[in-house]
């Protein structure tokens, strides 16, 4: 019996997490980077509802032995799901993760977004538009250092679309054009997201005078309710038509802010508010963060693109502020030039920036609502500029 | 698209290029799109104001008389009497009644003292 058990003991402890660990240690160096991402998500509210899944979810995918993902299933020669493999040897993270690789998450999570957006203030100033537009410079530019640093054309796009500062933008487009890259690229993406409000001022500031951040803006004016409706349509129409590539993320985005806008359909806005936003959040979350192995995420190539998705998040804000500045000189100053800072998405933390930036030059003003109309731009603008990506870079 | 034939610096001019045209287009568009709708909105919900032409001649007929009487107080159209009572009532109270109150009309200024507190209690959590 005693040496049963003692067998017993021996096996446990071989298979165990404890010493299993040592013989990878690049999975315990990707448990203690959890524990940073965890710190920056309970401990500095850094983005939490999604950088707490995500570390918890690299945390899981790096215990030793406990198999919850496999990289093999999803990454392989074919760059084709496994299915064989998953329906052999596929865990929990595994099967969650099929809603991340067949893109069926990130429209699902612009559907919320749309249900809780108001387009009030793009319908009422469009030239709003034009101002999400320039900061999609940052993409763009992005994806040009990432070739110069030596990544693939399909891996320059994954990378240059953190500068869109949109998580499942970042994701949806990743999963197609460079999966392997996912775990980097969406932690980047979310950490410059929350990071938005010390990246952002100093640029602002640098390119614009004390004088045109002091504009106050006029009151916008108020949007019927029929416009709001037509717009979600319109929009889906135009921009689908132009780069149908982006249709999933534009038509889910446009839907739930139809059920928002007609009124009808209640139930459903809620739902896709609340409920299905969540489910989601949870499972894009821990999944995105399993894909952050070892072997994946400790690379040069992590490195890299950490320092490409800041330049883009920088270019675009400059890209933004700039065009805001042309606005503020070609409208003989009635435009405040810090509202295109806020095109770059991160809805709403980039309006935010814009309207404490701008208090900060004149304590009366208030920008947020005229921030609101280029940052909900720069959503659509982002969507499109994945469009372009994906129609023109190779796929996997 | 095949990008293999393509040296490094053409595909980043190419895609720099191509997707910034894009971008533009989609959303210059949108603009002019979304502008000419809030136009024929605007127009449309106007529409029915020169259709009503028998409602002027009431306030117009008001003006003759108001040399009549004096000390007319002026009261823009869509203010109700209660408010005005109220308003009088709070400048009365502040003025110790020595004020003489000539019209009441909305602020055309683009946020009164009231708005703005009102935005700075909304928009304090941000």
């Amino acid at each position: 019996m005693f040496e049963i058990f003692s067998q017993a003991v021996e096996t446990l402890a071989s298979k165990s997490g404890f010493v299993t660990i040592f013989q990878d240690p690049r999975q315990l160096v990707m448990i203690l980077v959890s524990f940073v991402l965890l710190y920056l998500a309970i401990g500095r509210g850094f983005e939490p509802l999604l950088l707490l899944p995500i570390a918890f979810g690299m945390l899981l995918t790096n215990i030793p032995g406990a198999g919850l993902y496999h990289t093999e299933i999803f990454i392989n020669e074919t760059q084709h799901i496994d299915w064989e493999l998953l329906s052999t040897s596929g865990g929990l993270l595994d099967y969650l993760y099929l809603g991340v690789k067949l893109g069926i998450y990130p429209p699902l999570i612009f559907l919320g977004v749309g249900a809780m957006t108001d387009f009030g203030p793009l319908i009422a100033n469009p030239k709003s538009f034009i101002m999400g537009a320039a900061a999609q410079l940052g993409i763009f530019i992005a994806f040009c250092g990432a070739l110069l640093l030596g990544f693939s054309p399909s891996e320059a796009g994954s990378i240059g679309i953190i500068g869109g500062a949109d998580g499942p933008t970042a994701i949806f487009t990743t999963t197609q054009l460079a999966p392997w890259l996912l775990g980097s690229i969406a932690i980047a993406a979310y950490s410059y997201m929350a990071l938005v409000p010390i990246i952002q001022p100093p640029i602002m500031k640098a390119l614009t005078t004390p004088k045109a951040r002091a504009v106050r803006m006029e009151q916008l004016r108020p949007v019927s309710k029929l416009e709001k409706i037509v717009f979600p349509i319109l929009v889906t129409i135009v921009v689908s038509f132009l780069v149908p590539d982006t249709t999933p993320l534009i038509g889910m985005l446009m839907l739930g802010n139809l059920f928002k806008e007609s009124g009808v359909a209640d139930r459903l806005c809620k739902t896709a508010q609340n409920e299905l936003m969540n489910i989601v959040t949870i499972f894009l979350g821990v999944t995105v963060g399993a894909t952050a192995t070892g072997a994946n995420f400790l690379t040069w190539s992590t490195i890299k693109i950490v320092v490409m998705g800041l330049a883009a998040f920088c270019f675009g804000t400059m890209g933004g502020v700039l065009l805001g500045d042309l606005m503020y000189v070609l409208s003989g100053g009635k435009i405040n030039p810090l509202i295109g800072s806020a095109g770059v998405s991160a809805v709403p933390m980039a309006a935010r920036v814009s309207q404490k930036v701008g208090q900060k030059e004149n304590p009366s003003n208030f920008l947020l609502m005229h921030a609101m109309g280029p940052n909900v731009a720069g959503v659509i603008g982002s969507a499109v500029a994945a469009g372009v990506l994906l129609s023109i870079l190779p796929h996997v | 698209m095949d990008l293999s034939s393509f040296s490094t610096p053409e595909i980043a001019v190419a895609m720099v290029f191509t997707g910034l045209v894009v971008v533009f287009c989609a959303l210059v568009g949108l603009w002019f799109i979304v502008a000419l709708f809030g136009k024929a909105f605007e127009a449309f919900q106007n529409k029915p104001k020169p259709s009503a032409p028998a409602a002027p001649p009431a306030p117009k007929a008001a003006p003759p008389a108001a040399p009549a009487a004096k000390a007319p107080m002026k009261i823009e159209q869509g203010i109700g009497d209660e408010t005005v009572a109220a308003i009088v009532a709070a400048i009365t109270a502040m003025t110790g009644g020595k004020a003489v109150i000539r019209s009441v009309k909305r602020s055309r200024e683009a946020r009164s003292n009231w708005a703005q507190a009102g935005v700075v209690q909304n928009t304090q959590p941000f």
